[in-house]
Formats: C-alpha cells, structure tokens, sequence
C-alpha cells in the first residue's frame, strides 16, 4: 500500500469526525437492507391477502417503509459524497 | 439528646488536648488536613461522574469478576472505599447495576483501599511527603479558578492530593515530636483483650472521622514512630475496615430496599473479614512473615507489614464470601423487601441518586416506564379488559370485549390519585430538584421524559372521560353502537400491545417503522371513524345522542393514540440508547406521514 494512501488511512482513524460518518453510514445501510426485507415481506403478505380491510392496512405500512427507505437512501447518498468529497 | 451532647464533648475534648499538647494539636491539624483532601478528591472526582464514570460503570460491570476488578481500579484511584460505596448505592438505587454487581464492586472497593496503606507505608514515609503536597496545592488551587468543569474537577484532584500529603506530614510530625514528650507505648494492651479494645477504638475513629484511610494512616504514622505496638495496629486496621461500613450505611438510609441491602452487604463483608482477622490472627501473621521474607520486606518495617496483613486479611475475605455471594443476595433479598404502600411512592427516585446527572436522568427514565407500567393498569381497569388478556397479542380481544363489558364501579379517579398522581408529582418534583445545568446533555432528555410522563397522564385523563359512555354503551342493546364502542376498546388495547412489543423489543420489527406506522394507523382510523358516524346517522342506526357521544369518544381515543405514541417515541426510541442513530433519522415527520395519509384516502 502506498505510504500516502495509508498516512490518509491513519489520519482518517484519528479524525472523529469522519469516524462517526463512517459508523451512521455503516448502520444506514445496514438499517436499510432490513427495511428492504421488511418491505419484501410485506409485498408477499399482501399477495395472499384477501380481506380488504388487511389489505389497506398492509398497503399503508409498505408506503411507510418505503418512504423511510427513500428517506434514508437520500441520506446515504449525501454521506456518501461528504465522505469522498473529504477523501479527494 | 446523644448528638446535642456529643459535639460539644468533642470540642471540649479537643480544646483540653491543644491546651495540654501541642504535639496533639500538630496531629489534630493533620487529620483534620488530611479530612479536607478527602473532602477535595470528592469533590473532583463528581465533577466527572456525569456520564464518564457511568459509561466506564455499565461496561466495566457486566459480570462478577469485572465488577471486582472496577471496585478494586476506582477505589485506588479514588483512594476511598466510601465514596466508592456510595456512588455504587447511588447507582443501584437508580436500577443502573444489579445488587450482584453492586456487592462485586464493593468486594473489589474492599480490597483497591489496601493500596492505601502501600502508599502511606511504602511511600509516604519514607520521602519527605510534604515537598509534593506544595506544588499540587499550588497548581490545584489554580485550576479550581478555571471556567472548565473538566479543570475545576482536576484542580480538586489535585488540591485534594496535596492536602491528603500534607496531612500525613503533620501526622508524622506529631508523632515524631510526641515520643519525646510521652510514650503512647505504655498505654499498649496485650493478648485478645488488647485485640478486641484496638478493634473498638479503630471502628469509633473511622465512624468518627468517616475515613477507614485517616484511621490507617494515623495508625501507620503512629506505628512508624513506635508510639503504638504492631499487634495494636493491627487491630486498629481491622477496626478501621469495620467501621468504614458506616458511611454506606448512611448513605442508604435515603436509598431504597436496593440500597439497604448493599450497605447490608458491605456490612456483613465487613464484619466477617474482621472477625475472621480476629480468629485467625497467629496463622495470617506468620503468613505476613513469609510473604515479607519472600517479597524482601525488612523484619522490623512494621508499617510495610501493617499493609501486608491489610491486603490479606481483605483478600481472604474474599476468598471467603465469594462463594456464598448468591446465598447473601438471597438472604438481603428476604430482609430488605420493597415496601407495599397505598400511595405509589417511586421505586428509582432518591436523593442518592440526584447528585450525579446521568443516573439522575437514567433513574427518571426508569420511574417513566414504572409510570408506563401503571399506565397500562389503568387502562386495562379503564377498559375492563384483564392485564394479561390486553398484553397479549394472541388473545382474542373481539371475544373477551363481548364477554366482559365495562362496568361503572371502577373508581379510576381513586386508582389516578394513588398510582398516577403521586408518582407523577414525585418525578416532577425530584427534576425540579435535581441541579441540572442547562448546558448540560442531560437537560434535554430530562424535558422529554417529563412530556413522556405529561402525555401518560393525560392519555389516563381521556380513558377517564370516556368511563360513562363505555359503561352506558357496552351494554346497550343496539348492537351498533355496542360494536362501536367495543371497537374503541379493541384498538387502544391493540396500542398497548404495539406499545409493549417495541419496548420489550419482542417483535423482530424496527421500533421507529412501528412508530411510523402506529401514528399514520391512528389518523387513518380516526378519519375512517368520522365518515362511519355520518352513514350510521344517515342510515339512521344510531340516534343523535349516540352520535355526538361516539364523536365526543373518538376524539378521546385519537388523543389517548397519539398521546401514547408520542410517549413511546419519546421513552422507547428517542431516549432509548439502545435505539441506533440512523433508525432516529429515518423516522417519519407529520408531513412526510400526512403525504402517506392523503395519499391513501384519496384512493378510497
């Protein structure tokens, strides 16, 4: 590894503030995945329901889901570019 | 009576001696220098237990052996095995630690105060001690001038140490000076007499002085000096491990039953370690022999000795009470029950804990969710629906709402007066009493649990304001509006199970997608309610009175829903530790969730 490329290594590990950037990246991603199971799995539930109460109820939460995912893709997305825009 | 008498003899007493000795009053003033630096290092060592030592505490304590090693690492550092005692009270009382945990640190405290008499005896006499206490009280003083809590709580670390030195000094002086005037020496009892009489006077000093360390080091510069004899010391430092007990017990007289039984603890510890010092004297002495010969102690360096025989006889205890630790949970756990009273009184909330802001915030947090666990008594009796049928998630509630209507003769102003108001009251006035300074971390979750705790009551307020109609309608003989009310009853229950789940972290659900989703529920039924109401009037199913009640009843419900939800997002999300950074952001706003909403309604 290059001596700069691991000197900007070291300097990001002492830098907290890109450090917890880092971490809230790592747990969004992590939270949106299982957004996307949860959001899966209602999809299918709501494939085999039949009683139209259940149906708009089930429909309700998927929009919730999704619009959490949508939001925290957005977040991701803007963390993602402070974090390069630090690196270059 | 025995305390108005009591002072005043000691002032006399002390007055007599100044008079009489000057050499008395030189080891007097040591003491008493020696006191204030305990005083100092308290002092600074607070300033940082409002949220480090609480963070270091819940990692440092997760089992026996760790609890032991923090009781051990804080009392050395702290160099005081009361103020780590009490702390830990604080913390137990809050529900910060479990009583296991609590005795673990105190066993540890136990044994880090032996490296007292190390110091005092490996160091403290032998270099001229006074020449560090100078510059730390220089420096010390300076740093409790700065703006800087941090530097502030230094500053009282470190003016504490040089007072703690200084006080050594002029006890060493003292007694230095005072076996040219009178020899101490002639006043040494011998055998199990001398033992038991040493025993008394080391455990009356320490309860005097609150310091098992100020009893040690004037036992260890006495003995320097040859002005006691090493059998005399001995007993006065294992008087001195009993007497410390004290002020944990005075610490957990305004502690709960968690507390008491701590201090119970630490007092049966205590007392076994001495009494077992006592019976087994000769073999714990011929054993100090051995590890002094083998360690290249002098025969005749008592004093390094004194710390040898107080480092074993605390190791031994436990070695001994280690094993028996789950029989004496038990047994304190028998003695000390929580006490049963009309009137709730807080299980969390006591002046021990109010010192310190992050267990002050956690013990508010922990009262919340005991009001939370009132809350949803009250409601189950609000409802007539049994504690355990609304709990679960698999009772069939369209069965047991039928089965059981609400009856008129639950007197939930009665149950609000004395499992509500009073705990609610209590909280409010422990905050008020606790001296948060607004820029403080702590504050703001403090102003949200208070809401938490405004948003319970008010919700209980609603359930109350709906107690007629429920009794009047659930027994009606038209079915509608019987349905209806039922319906009402049915969806606050199925909240509370939503509720419980995200607290107890039951469902594999993400709590802050649950949130969302409660609240959008909420408004979707709320409006579903409404154009209902105006078809039953339409159709006409129900009479007008019936209408504008259920209007009147739904509006209660929609305010018990939204109060509930707010409370839960407040205790089990926002102020949940547990609850990731991220999951917090990602959590819908009312705009974001009324898009969803219209979006929805738009459609049908």
């Amino acid at each position: 590894m290059a001596r700069k490329k691991l000197l900007k290594r070291l300097a990001d590990f002492f830098d907290m503030d890109v450090r917890a950037r880092e971490q809230r990246k790592e747990e969004l991603s992590e939270l949106l995945t299982r957004l996307k199971q949860k959001e899966v799995s209602l999809k299918e539930e709501l494939e085999q329901e039949k009683k139209e109460n259940a149906i708009k109820k089930l429909e309700q939460k998927i929009d919730v889901v999704h619009t959490q995912r949508k939001k925290g893709v957005k977040i991701l997305l803007e963390l993602r570019n402070e974090l390069e825009g630090k690196a270059s | 009576m025995l305390r108005n008498i009591l002072l005043p003899s000691i002032f006399i007493s002390l007055g007599f001696g100044f008079w009489v000795s000057p050499d008395f009053k030189t080891i007097s003033a040591g003491v008493a220098i020696f006191l204030f630096g305990m005083l100092s290092l308290e002092s600074g060592f607070k300033v940082f237990t409002g949220g480090t030592l609480e963070k270091i505490l819940s990692k440092a304590t997760n089992n026996r052996w760790k609890s032991i090693g923090f009781g051990v690492v804080s009392t050395s550092v702290m160099q005081s095995s009361s103020l780590v005692s009490v702390i830990t009270i604080s913390f137990l009382s809050a529900g910060l630690i479990g009583l296991y945990q609590g005795i673990g640190i105190i066993f540890g405290a136990n044994l880090g105060t032996t490296t007292g008499a190390w110091l005092i005896a490996g160091f403290g006499l032998k270099v001229n001690i006074s020449a560090y206490a100078m510059p730390m009280l220089v420096f010390g003083t300076l740093l409790i001038f700065q703006s800087s809590k941090s530097l502030k709580g230094i500053g009282y670390i470190l003016a504490g140490l040089g007072f703690l030195f200084l006080g050594i000094h002029y006890m060493k002086e003292g007694f230095e000076a005072f076996k040219d005037t009178l020899d101490l020496t002639q006043f040494s009892v011998g055998g199990l007499k001398g033992l038991l009489l040493y025993t008394l006077i080391g455990i009356s000093a320490t309860v005097v002085m609150q310091s098992s360390h100020a009893t040690l080091v004037l036992t260890i510069t006495a003995l320097s000096s040859g002005q006691i004899s090493y059998e005399n010391a001995l007993a006065l430092a294992i008087g001195a491990n009993v007497g410390t007990t004290i002020t944990a017990i005075i610490g957990a007289l305004s502690s709960n039953e968690q507390g008491k039984r701590l201090a119970a603890a630490h007092l049966i510890f205590n007392l076994v370690t001495g009494l077992v010092a006592i019976a087994f004297l000769s073999q714990i002495l011929s054993l100090v022999n051995v590890i002094s010969d083998f360690t290249g102690i002098n025969a005749e360096d008592y004093t390094l000795k004194l710390a040898v025989f107080h480092t074993i006889f605390n190791l031994l205890g436990i070695i001994i009470m280690l094993p028996l630790m789950n029989m004496m949970v038990e047994y304190l756990e028998r003695m000390f029950k929580p006490q049963t009273q009309s009137r709730l009184k807080p299980r969390f909330l006591h002046e021990s804990t109010i010192a310190y802001p992050d267990t002050a915030t956690q013990a508010v947090r922990n009262e919340t969710l005991h009001m939370w666990d009132n809350t949803i008594d009250i409601i189950a009796h609000g409802l007539r629906l049994p504690r355990s049928e609304l709990l679960n998630e698999k009772s069939n509630l369209d069965k047991i709402v039928l089965d059981l209507p609400v009856k008129d003769s639950f007197d939930i102003d009665r149950y609000y007066e004395l499992k509500i108001k009073s705990l609610y009251s209590e909280i409010i006035a422990y905050i008020s009493r606790a001296s948060f300074s607004w820029e403080l971390e702590q504050s703001g979750e403090i102003h949200w649990l208070r809401k938490a705790n405004q948003d319970m009551v008010d919700a209980i307020k609603d359930v109350k304001h709906m107690q007629k109609n429920l009794a009047k309608y659930t027994v009606s003989n038209n079915q509608v509006i019987k349905e209806q009310y039922n319906g009402l009853r049915i969806q606050i229950a199925q909240l509370v199970q939503s509720l419980e789940s995200i607290r107890t972290a039951e469902s594999s659900d993400i709590p802050s997608l649950m949130i969302d989703q409660l609240k959008l529920e909420s408004d979707t039924q709320y409006t579903l309610h409404n154009k209902n109401i105006n078809e039953m009037i339409r159709k006409r199913v129900i009479t007008a009175d019936m209408a504008i009640s259920l209007m009147n009843d739904r509006a209660y419900v929609y305010n018990i829903s939204r109060k509930l939800i707010d409370m839960g997002e407040t205790l089990f999300i926002k102020q949940n530790k547990g609850i990731s950074k991220a999951e917090k952001t990602l959590q819908l706003d009312d705009n974001e969730l009324k898009d969803i909403h219209d979006q929805h309604q738009s459609k049908t």
